[in-house]
């Protein structure tokens, strides 16, 4: 086995027990039971008069009571939930080497600091994609419940969410090196804040195509059939991704470790 | 064999000299210990061994080889950097597994060892937030020692540990450097160093200002005569025109720092009875470490 094989065990063995795991999956999840809620409202307008907010929210967003549209929506859902939660996940994976004062620990061991690093990266991708799947299978599970009609756009769907996801995921490592470099949790998630804000702003404005934690968003369509990215949009996307993790490996391999 | 050796090794953070042209070297089997107030810069110089800290100038050699992003040696080196922190959500047994596979070590009775060793057994499956700050500390000296290290770098190793805990990590600690392990260990308390060190640094504003072997604390401690009279100031005059060296150090106290008086204090105390100014009190005064170790500083901060 591998350094890099070790690592990822030992980075697996610290999920053991965690509630950040739990909490995570339960917060994210209920972004499917939350599109169910709209799309029986729009089947049965009778209950939308004592939830008269819900089926309004579900009127402005044109939900219909299909495939194509539960998955777009289940899609906006994770391209906007996703870079809160998935934030979370960096945040937690690399912050808490700081918190719980263990990051001195994994500072001279026989395994690079780049391989512990990219561990932890390893680690954040499978939890998130751990993430999208699960609400991708309580999702269908919802759908084949209020008996959806028309998969013939399923597969198209599906790619759809499955490349909003990895969006999400690229969009998250930069949380990564804040955490480090913010020594703990709580800078990271103030920037997840941060870019959550500034996503509604610069969308709003006209500039969300070149902001890429808006990027996800605007994949998903969640602007309401214009599609406004660019080529630049999914340049800067894989960028920002890029430039957190190395930013992250740097940090990790050169800063000063103090306390 | 050079265990540690350090060569003019310097680091400032902004304006403050944290380690000043720091040159230290450790062979194998040694117990070295080293001493300085809080900010002196013990950690920091801990922290540049482990190369957690990049040091502005100077080398590091461990086990003869150069401290840099290549250094291989790792799994020779154990350590414990000021206070012991874990996995809260793991078990004792879970937290060293971990470990275990970062340092690439497939024994798990290795493991099993350092949990007896250290009298972890009853805490084996106990998550970590739920241990006690003496059985933490102990899971981190598990955590330093449990692969054999060759040496062992160790800050403040008794933090919360009970008295009986002191005894039994002194004594395991002694047994490690007998087979060969060499340890390096600060710690504030200037009593268990010199129990255990065979060798004993002080470190002061970031420069190592003395450097003494453990028999040799015993010479450089001062030794001294003290003693009352029921006329203090008439009684040192008196030793002062017999050639003793009296001085008052205290309202109440004399103190004679010399050889004849302190090889002979009952000739001293018959002689001052003859002067009718017996001694109400009289004892040798051996100075400790702590004193040594204020004294020491003392004459560096005069020297500044």
């Amino acid at each position: 086995m591998t350094d890099f094989s070790h690592a990822v065990r030992a980075e697996w063995l610290k999920l053991k027990g965690s509630p950040m795991v739990r909490f995570s999956f339960i917060a994210f999840g209920l972004a499917p039971f939350m599109v169910g809620l709209f799309i029986i409202f729009i089947q049965y307008p009778e209950l939308a008069v004592k939830a008269s907010s819900f089926s309004a929210k579900a009127q402005v967003m044109n939900i219909q009571p299909n495939w194509p549209s539960f998955l777009a929506v289940l899609q906006q859902a994770l391209a906007v939930g996703g870079i809160l939660v998935f934030g979370f996940v960096a945040s937690w994976i690399f912050g808490r080497e700081f918190s719980d004062g263990t990051l001195k620990d994994l500072l001279a061991l026989p395994i690079r600091r780049s391989t512990l690093v990219k561990a932890k990266f390893a680690i954040y991708f499978i939890w998130c994609l751990g993430l999208s799947f699960s609400n991708l299978v309580i999702g269908t599970g919802i759908g084949i419940l209020l008996h959806l009609k028309d998969f013939s756009a399923g597969p198209q769907s599906l790619t759809n969410y499955m490349i909003t996801t990895f969006m999400v995921i690229l969009s998250g490592s930069p949380v990564a090196f804040i955490a480090s470099w913010g020594k703990g949790y709580l800078a990271p998630l103030a920037f997840v804040a941060l870019t959550l804000v500034l996503s509604q702003i610069l969308a709003a404005a006209g500039f969300g195509q070149f902001f890429p934690w808006a990027v996800p968003g605007l994949f998903s369509d969640i602007s309401g059939g214009t599609n406004l990215l660019t080529g630049w949009s999914h340049v800067i996307l894989c960028l920002t991704g890029i430039t957190g993790y190395f930013l992250t490996r740097i940090y990790w391999t050169k800063a000063d470790h103090i306390s | 064999m050079e265990v540690i050796g350090t060569r003019g090794l310097s680091k400032s953070f902004g304006l403050n000299r944290a380690l000043d042209q720091i040159s230290l070297s450790i062979g194998s089997g040694e117990i070295y210990g080293f001493l300085g107030l809080n900010g002196a810069g013990k950690t920091t110089l801990i922290r540049s061994l482990l190369g957690m800290i990049n040091p502005d100038q100077g080398q590091i050699h461990l086990f003869g080889r150069e401290l840099n992003p290549k250094f291989d040696q790792w799994n020779k080196i154990g350590y414990l950097v000021e206070s012991a922190k874990a996995y809260p959500e793991l078990t004792v047994a879970e937290n060293l597994k971990v470990f275990g596979l970062l340092r690439r070590i497939k024994v798990p009775a290795l493991e099993a060892d350092a949990i007896e060793r250290l009298k972890l057994a009853p805490y084996r499956n106990t998550k970590s937030k739920a241990l006690s700050l003496g059985n933490l500390q102990r899971l981190g000296l598990a955590k330093a020692l449990f692969h054999k290290p060759a040496l062992l770098i160790l800050d403040e190793p008794t933090n919360g540990l009970d008295p009986e805990g002191i005894v039994e990590i002194r004594n395991l600690l002694l047994d490690m450097a007998r087979t060969g392990t060499t340890i390096f260990i600060s710690s504030h308390i200037l009593a268990e160093i010199s129990r255990l060190a065979d060798r004993i640094g002080i470190i002061h504003k970031g420069k190592l200002v003395r450097e003494l072997h453990a028999h040799e604390l015993n010479r450089q401690r001062t030794t001294s005569l003290r003693l009352r009279t029921r006329d203090n100031p008439k009684a040192r005059e008196a030793l002062l025109n017999q050639g003793f060296p009296a001085i008052q150090i205290h309202p109440s106290w004399i103190e004679i720092k010399d050889e004849r008086a302190i090889q002979n204090p009952s000739s001293l105390t018959r002689w001052l009875s003859l002067q009718n100014l017996p001694p109400e009190e009289i004892y040798i005064f051996k100075e400790d470490l702590e004193h040594f170790f204020l004294r020491t500083l003392q004459i560096e901060n005069q020297d500044d």
